[in-house]
């Protein structure tokens, strides 16, 4: 049949071209002699290519007056071939092609999840990674791979809360700002961390409107999507193995910028001094008392010696927490990888099947650990039909460990930092938690549990443990009704569920704080309300998402005319299913449990103040369902034009919204003119030269956005009336309009002469009106500031700049990937004016600056006067003038004019530098990243915080102490009294503005392949070795206090530490 | 032939999965979820007490001279907008919105709950008893609020000057984009006045609601509180009476108490037996147990033979007393309507209105549980100004950390009497001289500049 055409095709052919010569022959690979389906041959100096069919057989046109030609030979996964040809051809031609180990192939095909398209005849913007590229760092998950290696795409980690992974910066302010990340077909709904980065063949990032619009209402912030490996038709039994084992270093607590303990003791006995403690001391709550004003305080009451309190304060001063925490709680991490997976296929009927275990064990000994099975079949009866099937199994098993520097407290969210854990042996001590415990000493008669705290074991006992185990099951059908024109139906079936154990049992800190607090002593007897033994939460949550989607896909050449259209319906629901409940008294030998009546008050036994007993419980039911068309089309005119479209349509079951209101069109459209395929064109430096222009809509969905009062009722009634009880959600909000987002995208791509240099440049624009955002509101309205409403217009534009040249090609080969991309975005209009400068200005993360012509995320601080020679004082200016009047500058006194401004908060310019090298059979990469562009804001003192919250900073030590201070240091002085306008002042002025750029070198990746002797060569195809580095750390960074700004935000943050790993690929 | 066969079926077999959406698309998203749209609905939005029942404002009472701060203690508040409150600073006294202390904030979220069930009862066309009563309890609420918030930040009520001071803003729509604009005093007062009484005839006289839903005597006991601060005293008598005939909330006899428990008052599940509706004070830092101690004026008005001396008060280690109180069995200060304080509102508007026998017998029904029996002599008036002040001062002892103490304050210094307030803060003085400016507590900064409303007169 295929012959068939191509004899038709070679007759059309020779109709237009006279006296032409045919040139056939077949392409095979080198080392099995099997046909290499889909290998493109082109004529050297013509625009003619043709790809080899199934058994790997070509035809191709010569002109009549040459006697020689030069055949290239291409295939992802070998290396090219040239052939010269002598004409008239004598014979069939066969070209073996070689299995390329190393080198970077082009991907040319493109995956938009609803089709595969070649790179070429895209007008969209594509970013793809291969196999190769992905291969270069270790790890369980996929997408933290990503950032180094990938165009356009960064993490942002200078503002507050997890990094935000970013496709071309912001395109929203409030709405989801993740990419939606799409698993071969679909996006997945499940945990992204399921997917076992050895079963993923390629990664391919949709960029512009163009690419990505087909997703429609979820498109707006880029999309990725993973391509998994599938097995081939014709193919041999491959079996092939991957195992590594990665040890990670300990972190360096000396990151903490901790208040030494000597300056903390100081603090506290001048506070002391000053009755600062009294209330808390006197207070009828019992508030945790630190261990030194404890001890002052006995001194005072005369229940200790003061010589006796002295030894053991002095004692406490060479106390450093860090210390503890580093020899006792963080040790190496181990992580181990295997996996197996085999291969093969007939002629009817290709498979893949693959098994993968990870286990992970951190550097506070909490385990991870997760079984990947899975099995992709694919049966082809006929030419016409393919039916697939395929399962993919997760099990992950979650264990917390010990506890890290943010996970102990005394008081709050903080401690002392002569905090003592363990004595000189490394036995666990008692820590004062929560309450006053020379109070709580005096309570009980001794009948009372054991109130004390041991950060050092409690661990043991407060535990949680997370199973998720997730089924992914797809079917496909592709039934070719006629030629180019296929019929194709996918589903795919994910059920996710988890089940979350937390227990405190019976010798935890927080099952016998809860226990004790409500005990009552009765006639000199304890009564115990909350049962004796263990609490235990124990939750689960089901996730069942169902896709299905009917497409037609259409693909055919009319001579110079090529058309390439898909248009379809999808639809798909998730459901998610959750409950918790709690139970007391829990004894795990024998699973009994304890009860307890919800329904009254009883005293706490210190405060006296009465409160019900935590319940815990919920129940939870969402569903998000939606309906889609879509369209998408392509024509492309002699190879030379391409102009494509894309259309879509969503509906969803969003809360509050009417049916008819639901349906949100998306668009896009999109030119590319091949300019090295004109005729005028100059064949020379740039054998390739393709220009691109797309144009579209997308949006983005935020299901909790609708105009309509909606209300939540509690999973509880009322105390008071046992009625139910409901609250706002969301609210009423008659002008609340749709967020879009427009993009224009330009882009050249270019190869020059034997691909040494080949890459694209791309400039975007983007334009997002209507933008969410939570911005300060008139909150006389009784709704919430924090309510999210339509408050901007933001434009944005950038450059994204991706190269990959083969410096040197010789028995010594040296190859560079250079990405790179600038960002800049700024907010256009912003419907709520505000001129308060203490709004723009936060220090625990960076507000939208709704400031027009300014960056969305900027940073902006109080200006600096220096510290006032006479007092230590900071100083800041009002109304011009250099001023100390903190309430006025923090207040209406100071206007958004009278800041300083920096830049924006996010990077604007980043990107990598990949270097692979190759000798012989070692290779060597290595992977840099780097941020410029961008500011961030550094942690310092906070006097009320250090008072009231005990949390300290080592920037104390350097602070004024004496006139003269002030020309060596900006840190203002102690005056023990806490004013926390003055504190708001001087956290947010500018001295505290960093530079955040700064150059990282992430991996480096060492492989070894191991030359098999002839006789072993049969059964092992191929062997490498390989080892890695990866979070090595920063080469240079623009600010001088030390500071990684990556690993900025939130307090006591510690930089991930370098991990090293050992590993081995083979393949049989 | 065939081939469009296949076309024609696989486009039915898409038409009918998609003809199915409207029901598809029509699933909650969230079964905990909805649009408010029955009775049921919009009573379970006001039994959240989390939002309607708690956090009145303290800063009038935190403003109030019942209580005095060490310097230690002043000086390890927190926020600095919490000192400026306790020291009567005329700018930048409320805290962050972020802290949950922002009391405007606090005023105005409950009003927005109550706004939103009128206009969802109106839109739904629900009628009947159920939503009768519901229409009632909204409006009760809203008034609640605004009356509370219109002694905070507006001078007191003043007959000569009502319409041109600056009351509240009115805000009677849930709808977001309407711009706020203050209302004079009077119209605050118009508005509380129309919606107390439409609330009176819409509320059930059953209580069957519990004491945190608002009934009829509720209603009465605040229309009652709101005419004593107008001076309208024959209209706060009268309704001061309709609330005692629509309740059972009793005065608790505190002979029959126990003077050393830590909060003497008995609750059952936060509510003690006088409470005809239960609304909770926020909780300042000012105001907290451990740091605010009786002022020696205060405690010293107390005769040995009140029993009110040992079930109020604590005495400290250091000979300070600290309040405890409460009615609600922790320490939380109540600013609900009770039986005592409307027998205090009888008692005080009788006598000026001239019922000395009256006011007399309203007072004496209340100091019969407050004392002890065996000391209890029943008092008699035979002189308007000499009943006025001794009521007065059984209203001040009575309603200590009520969130009373304040508007008092402002409605006594209006009708001539010159309590000036002193504090004494590391060695500075402060006073707040009668029916100064600064009786209008400042508005919120930053609402002033967003909203773009006008600022109390400084």
């Amino acid at each position: 049949m295929k012959s068939f055409i191509l004899i038709i095709a070679s007759f059309t052919i020779s109709g237009w071209l006279h006296a032409q010569q045919n040139i056939t022959g077949r392409v095979l690979s080198l080392d099995k002699g099997l046909p290499v389906r889909g290998a493109s041959i082109s004529l050297q100096g013509t625009n003619l290519t043709v790809s080899a069919d199934n058994k790997g057989g070509f035809a191709i046109q010569a002109m009549a007056n040459t006697d020689t030609v030069v055949l290239v030979v291409n295939h992802m996964g070998y290396e090219p071939s040239l052939i010269m040809v002598e004409l008239p051809q004598t014979d069939t031609l066969n070209i073996f092609l070689r299995t390329s180990s190393h080198l970077l192939d082009e991907v040319t095909v493109v995956s938009t999840g609803y089709q595969k398209l070649p790179k070429e005849r895209a007008t969209g913007s594509f970013s793809t990674i291969n196999n190769e590229l992905l291969n270069q760092q270790v790890g369980t998950d996929i997408l933290s791979r990503l950032p180094v290696i990938s165009n356009s795409m960064v993490m942002d980690n200078g503002r507050a809360g997890a990094p935000q992974m970013m496709i071309r910066g912001l395109s929203t302010i409030s709405g989801p700002k993740d990419p939606l990340v799409v698993v071969d077909n679909f996006p997945y709904d499940g945990d992204i961390t399921n997917i076992n980065p050895n079963i993923v063949e390629s990664i391919t990032i949709l960029k512009d409107a163009a690419a990505s619009s087909i997703w429609g209402a979820r498109a707006a912030n880029g999309v990725i999507v993973i391509t998994t490996r599938s097995g081939r038709f014709n193919q041999p039994v491959t079996l092939s193995f991957n195992s590594n084992l990665t040890i990670g270093a300990k972190p360096d607590l000396g990151y903490i910028r901790q208040i030494p303990s000597g300056d903390y003791i100081d603090m506290e006995q001048e506070l002391f001094r000053r009755n600062f403690y009294n209330s808390q001391i006197n207070s009828s709550s019992r508030p945790v008392i630190s261990p030194v004003v404890d001890l002052l305080n006995k001194v005072r009451t005369g229940a200790l010696a003061q010589e006796r309190a002295q030894d053991q304060i002095d004692a406490l001063r060479t106390v450093d927490v860090r210390t503890q925490f580093d020899q006792y709680m963080y040790k190496p991490s181990v992580n181990q990888q295997y996996f197996l997976s085999a291969q093969g296929g007939t002629e009817k009927f290709s498979w893949t099947s693959a098994a993968g275990f990870d286990h992970n064990k951190d550097n506070l000994g909490s385990t991870y650990q997760r079984a990947n099975f899975r099995f992709l079949n694919t049966y082809r009866p006929t030419d016409r039909l393919s039916l697939t099937a395929g399962l993919y199994y997760t099990q992950t098993q979650n264990r917390s460990g010990r506890y890290g520097y943010n996970n102990v407290s005394m008081k709050g969210n903080f401690f002392v930092p002569y905090m003592q854990m363990a004595d000189a042996n490394g036995n666990a001590l008692p820590v004062a938690k929560d309450w006053n415990h020379s109070y709580i000493e005096t309570l009980g008669n001794g009948q009372l549990l054991d109130w004390n705290y041991y950060p050092l074991t409690n661990w043991e006992h407060q535990t949680s443990n997370n199973k998720v185990s997730d089924v992914l099951a797809t079917a496909a059908l592709d039934y070719r009704i006629i030629k180019g024109f296929n019929a194709i139906v996918n589903y795919q079936y994910e059920r996710q569920s988890g089940l979350n154990t937390s227990l405190a049992d019976e010798n935890s800190y927080m099952a016998r704080d809860y226990i004790n607090r409500f005990a009552q002593i009765v006639n000199g007897n304890a009564v115990f309300i909350v049962p004796k033994g263990g609490i235990l939460d124990k939750s689960d949550n089901i996730l069942e998402a169902n896709n299905l989607r009917g497409q037609l896909s259409f693909d055919n050449t009319y001579g110079r005319h090529n058309i390439t259209a898909i248009a379809g319906a999808e639809i798909r629901s998730n459901n998610s299913n959750g409950h918790q409940e709690r139970f007391y008294g829990y004894n795990q030998n024998n699973l009994s449990t304890g009860s307890v009546d919800y329904t009254k008050t009883y005293p706490n036994i210190i405060t006296r103040g009465n409160a019900y007993i935590l319940s815990n419980q919920y129940l939870s039911e969402t569903a998000t369902q939606f309906v889609s068309w879509f369209a998408n089309a392509a024509y492309t005119f002699d190879e030379r034009y391409v102009f494509s479209a894309s259309a879509r349509r969503d509906a969803s079951n969003l809360f509050g919204l009417k049916t008819n209101d639901q349906w949100n069109p998306f668009w896009s459209a999109g030119l590319a003119w091949k300019l090295s395929n004109e005729k005028f064109y100059p064949a020379g430096f740039l054998p390739y030269l393709n220009l691109r222009a797309t144009y579209g809509f997308s949006g983005n969905i935020d299901p909790a956005m609708v105009a309509v009062n909606t209300i939540t009722y509690s999973s509880e009634n009322s105390l008071f009336n046992g009625s139910p009880m409901a609250w706002f959600n969301n609210y009423y909000n008659p002008q609340l309009k749709w967020e879009t987002s427009k993009m224009l995208n330009l882009a050249i791509d270019f190869r020059t002469k034997n691909d040494r240099i080949s890459g694209s440049v791309e400039y975007y624009r983007k334009k997002g009106e209507n933008l969410f955002g939570v911005a300060p509101a008139d909150y006389t309205t009784g709704v919430p500031p924090s309510v999210v409403r339509n408050v901007a217009s933001m434009k944005g534009n950038g450059w994204d700049i991706e190269l990959r040249s083969l410096n040197i090609d010789r028995t010594f080969k040296w190859k560079t990937i250079v990405n790179f991309s600038a960002y800049q975005d700024k907010v256009m209009e912003y419907l709520i004016t505000r001129t308060r400068a203490a709004l723009y200005i936060s220090t625990s993360d960076v507000p939208i600056s709704g400031i027009e012509g300014k960056p969305v995320y900027a940073i902006y601080a109080y200006k600096w006067a220096g510290l006032d020679p006479n007092t230590g004082e900071a100083q800041g200016y009002l109304n011009g003038e250099v001023s100390k009047d903190y309430t006025a500058i923090t207040g209406t006194g100071t206007k958004v004019d009278d800041l300083q401004y920096f830049g924006s908060a996010v990077p604007t310019r980043f990107g990598s530098l990949i270097n692979t090298v190759l000798y012989k059979n070692i290779s060597l990469q290595a992977g840099i990243s780097f941020k410029f562009g961008y500011w961030f804001r550094r942690n310092s003192i906070n006097y009320t915080d250090l008072f009231n919250s005990w949390r300290g900073h080592s920037d104390y030590a350097l602070r004024w102490q004496k006139p003269g201070d002030e020309l060596n240091t900006n840190v203002p002085v102690n005056l023990y009294t806490a004013n926390s306008n003055r504190d708001a002042f001087y956290t947010g002025s500018s001295v505290l503005v960093e530079k955040g750029d700064h150059i990282r070198l992430q991996y480096i990746n060492l492989g070894y392949d191991v030359k098999m002797p002839g006789t072993v060569k049969s059964t092992i195809k191929g062997l490498q070795i390989y080892c890695n580095i990866n979070n090595i750390g920063l080469l240079w960074r623009a600010n001088k206090a030390g500071i990684d700004p990556d690993f900025n935000t939130g307090t006591n943050n510690l930089i991930a530490p370098a991990d090293y790993s050992l590993g081995v690929r083979a393949k049989f | 032939m065939m081939k469009n066969i296949q076309l024609i079926a696989l486009s039915i077999l898409i038409f009918s999965v998609l003809s199915g959406c409207e029901k598809f698309l029509e699933e909650k998203s969230d079964k905990s979820l909805s649009v408010p749209a029955t009775v049921e609905d919009f009573q379970a939005l006001l039994n959240s007490y989390g939002n309607l029942n708690i956090d009145f404002i303290a800063a009038g009472e935190v403003s109030s001279d019942d209580y005095y701060l060490s310097d230690a203690d002043f000086n390890s508040l927190s926020y600095e907008s919490d000192k400026r409150l306790y020291t009567w600073q005329p700018d930048y006294v409320t805290r962050p919105q972020s802290s949950a202390g922002d009391e405007w904030y606090n005023c105005y979220t409950p009003i927005y709950t109550c706004n939103s069930v009128l206009h969802g009862l109106e839109e739904n066309n629900l009628t009947g008893s159920k939503a009768d009563n519901i229409k009632g309890q909204a409006l009760f609420f809203r008034a609640a609020r605004y009356l509370d918030g219109v002694q905070i930040w507006a001078p007191a009520y003043n007959k000569q000057t009502a319409t041109t001071d600056l009351g509240m803003v009115l805000r009677l729509d849930p709808d977001m984009n309407v711009p706020s604009v203050r209302s004079s005093v009077q119209q605050t007062y118009d508005l509380i006045i129309k919606d107390l009484t439409d609330a009176v005839t819409l509320l059930s006289a059953d209580p069957s609601g519990g004491a945190t839903l608002p009934s009829k005597a509720a209603a009465y006991g605040l229309l009652s509180r709101t005419y004593l601060f107008m001076g309208e005293y024959e209209k706060a008598l009268q309704h001061a009476e309709d609330a005692l005939d629509h309740t059972n909330a009793r005065v608790i006899d505190f002979n029959t108490l126990n003077p050393n428990a830590d909060f003497p008052i008995p609750a059952v599940n936060y509510i003690s037996q006088e409470t005809i509706f239960w609304t909770n004070i926020f909780y300042a830092s000012q105001l907290d147990q451990s740091v605010a101690r009786i002022t020696p004026a205060l405690y010293n008005l107390y005769d040995d033979g009140d029993l009110r001396k040992v079930i109020y008060f604590r005495e400290n280690m250091d000979d300070s007393y600290s309040f405890k109180g409460t009615h609600i069995g922790y320490f939380g200060l109540m600013n609900s309507v009770t039986p005592g304080e409307l027998l205090l509102t009888i008692a005080e508007c009788n006598a000026r209105l001239g019922k000395l026998p009256g006011a007399a017998d309203a007072l004496n029904q209340l100091m019969i549980k407050r004392w002890k029996t065996s000391d209890f002599i029943p008092c008699t008036f035979d002189n308007k100004e000499a009943a006025l002040q001794v009521i007065l001062g059984e209203r001040r002892k009575e309603l200590v950390m009520r969130g009373l103490r304040w508007p008092d304050i402002k409605r006594l210094n209006r009708d001539g009497y010159t309590i000036a307030l002193t504090r004494t803060v590391n060695g500075q003085t402060y006073i707040l001289p009668p029916n100064d400016l600064r009786y209008a507590i400042a508005i919120p900064e930053d609402v002033i500049e967003i909203g773009g409303i006008q600022q109390n007169p400084r």
